[in-house]
């Protein structure tokens, strides 16, 4: 019953802010358009992960091709936030690099049926690095007059805590699943987190688009 | 295998245990994120305040310097206008030479004219062909001190004219000894007390030099102006025992072609000397002088034709101004 409400929590809440993502994409600044797709394309990477689970397939080969493209989704977040020319092409760079280590992983080390939780990591690793950069940058020019009220913080503090958190989690994923029986509750934290994130993401979306209807009310 | 089962289980509570710290720290950066924030914002905000005003001064510096271009083209323009009065009394004795020639030969030439008639009358040809040689001799003289009244005309217009002259092949020796005679007789339009010795020493062998002949020639006559002002004011001092005078000499030295201009004046304080080029500088009284002359010299030889302008004096023995021209000067 618990793990239904996680599971509940998690799908509600990445179904609503697909759904607001959807209506929103065309209204909030380009960075958030970005946004809202990614959170389109999980929803339905995670439909058909579920499908597929349900079915009894194995799944692994959704998340093979979906990690690369959420993490080019979120590159081409940071790249229009930093705005910056060398940052422009580090992050073109890692996202070829990750298509590479994804390659080489699939060939030596995790089948592409299985969950590629060595490129997860990695690709967590460089979310956490970018969300502390653009840390930097925002307190480096402080542009926004009340932060708390700008998208661009709730969704860099939900990178921040979540990828952090999901370093610990694929980091230990293979330590952990060679328990005979893996411990339910970490299964749980992480839709718990998951689904903060998305609801960070929802929030940030949603008060972008009020950061809109301001300025244009402004001018 | 319970054994294995409880050693994994600890390292994932412990690894758990970390992890939950690194996240706790995390939200302690985000934290100190937000107090950093406000802070920062605040110098931020003060920096743009700062900044925008910069800018509104940058603006306002930005006209006052367009205003100052503006009124040093008037005041250069009013300079040379001032220069041309000065020369007007110069250019009306250098006008009337040629035209008193003009007016003589023209009256002589009608007076054989009538003798002509009257030879032709006689039947007498080979006297009137003798005249008639004569008329066209004295024609030729005519237009001689003609086109040099107009080359003097010319030279006016072109002196009050803004914007730099052409440049031109031109005699330095000419050119200077033009403007010196211009100068003196402009003084002493001014003053006809005044009298002072013209010394010209020049040298003959001197090449024609590309230059902005009447740029140049508005230089030489500043410095030609001083020159006489210094020994006229001498002389008001000095009395009798006084000979002003003032000299001129071409040369041509390292290639470049000198133009000495000394003077036996007052000379110049060695407190002044750094100062003398300096535009709006002068020690003469209100009215008399704009203190541009020398400014606007220094730029026309120096900054026009890559020249140089140097000066030697000896307090109460006179005064040496030595133009240095660049056989090929660029433009």
């Amino acid at each position: 019953m618990a793990a239904d409400f996680y599971l509940i929590f998690y799908y509600g809440v990445l179904l609503t802010g697909a759904g607001i993502g959807l209506f929103y994409i065309k209204k909030v600044d380009t960075p958030f358009r970005w946004l809202c797709m990614l959170l389109i394309i999980t929803l339905l990477s995670e439909a058909v992960g579920g499908y597929l689970s349900l079915h009894h397939i194995p799944n692994g080969l959704v998340y093979v091709i979906f990690t690369p493209i959420e993490y080019f989704m979120y590159a081409m977040v940071y790249k229009l936030f930093f705005n910056d020319k060398k940052w422009t092409r580090l992050l073109f760079g890692s996202i070829a690099c990750l298509i590479l280590l994804e390659m080489i992983n699939i060939i030596f080390f995790q089948q592409p049926d299985e969950a590629p939780t060595n490129i997860m990591n990695i690709e967590s690793v460089l979310l956490v690095i970018l969300s502390l950069k653009l840390f930097i940058d925002i307190r480096e020019k402080p542009i926004y007059d009340s932060i708390l009220n700008e998208g661009v913080f709730w969704f860099n503090s939900a990178v921040l805590i979540y990828y952090a958190f999901s370093v610990l989690i694929w980091g230990l994923h293979s330590l952990i699943f060679r328990l005979k029986d893996p411990p339910h509750i970490i299964y749980q934290i992480l839709l718990l987190f998951s689904g903060f994130l998305y609801l960070a993401y929802t929030a940030s979306i949603i008060l972008n688009r009020v950061s809109t209807i301001k300025a244009a009310n402004r001018v | 295998m319970n054994e294995h089962f409880l050693i994994i289980s600890n390292d994932v509570a412990v690894s758990l245990f970390a992890g939950m710290i690194v996240i706790g720290l995390l939200f302690g950066f985000i934290i100190y994120f937000l107090f950093s924030y406000r802070t920062k914002q605040k110098d931020y905000k003060l920096l743009q305040s700062q900044k925008e005003e910069i800018d509104r001064q940058k603006i306002v510096v930005e006209k006052t310097l367009d205003e100052l271009k503006t009124t040093q083209t008037q005041l250069i323009h009013r300079e040379r206008m001032a220069s041309l009065g000065e020369l007007t009394a110069g250019i009306a004795h250098e006008i009337q030479n040629p035209l008193n020639f003009v007016n003589n030969f023209s009256d002589v030439n009608q007076e054989m004219l009538a003798e002509l008639e009257e030879e032709l009358k006689a039947g007498n040809t080979s006297e009137a062909l003798a005249i008639a040689a004569d008329i066209k001799e004295n024609e030729s003289k005519i237009n001689h001190h003609g086109k040099r009244a107009d080359f003097i005309v010319k030279g006016m217009l072109e002196h009050s004219r803004s914007g730099t002259g052409a440049w031109q092949p031109t005699d330095i020796n000419v050119l200077t000894n033009e403007f010196f005679k211009l100068s003196y007789h402009g003084l002493k339009a001014k003053d006809s007390a005044f009298e002072a010795e013209l010394v010209t020493n020049f040298d003959y062998n001197l090449p024609r030099v590309s230059l902005a002949q009447q740029d140049v020639g508005r230089a030489l006559l500043n410095v030609f102006n001083n020159a006489f002002y210094a020994v006229n004011q001498k002389q008001k001092k000095s009395g009798e025992g006084y000979k002003p005078t003032v000299e001129v000499r071409t040369l041509l030295n390292d290639g470049f072609i000198q133009i000495v201009v000394t003077d036996n004046g007052n000379g110049i304080p060695d407190a002044i000397k750094d100062k003398i080029m300096q535009p709006f500088f002068t020690t003469k009284p209100t009215g008399e002088g704009t203190g541009l002359g020398l400014s606007l010299s220094y730029d026309i030889i120096v900054k026009g034709h890559g020249g140089t302008i140097d000066v030697k004096s000896r307090e109460n023995e006179g005064a040496e101004f030595i133009v240095r021209l660049p056989l090929q000067a660029g433009h």
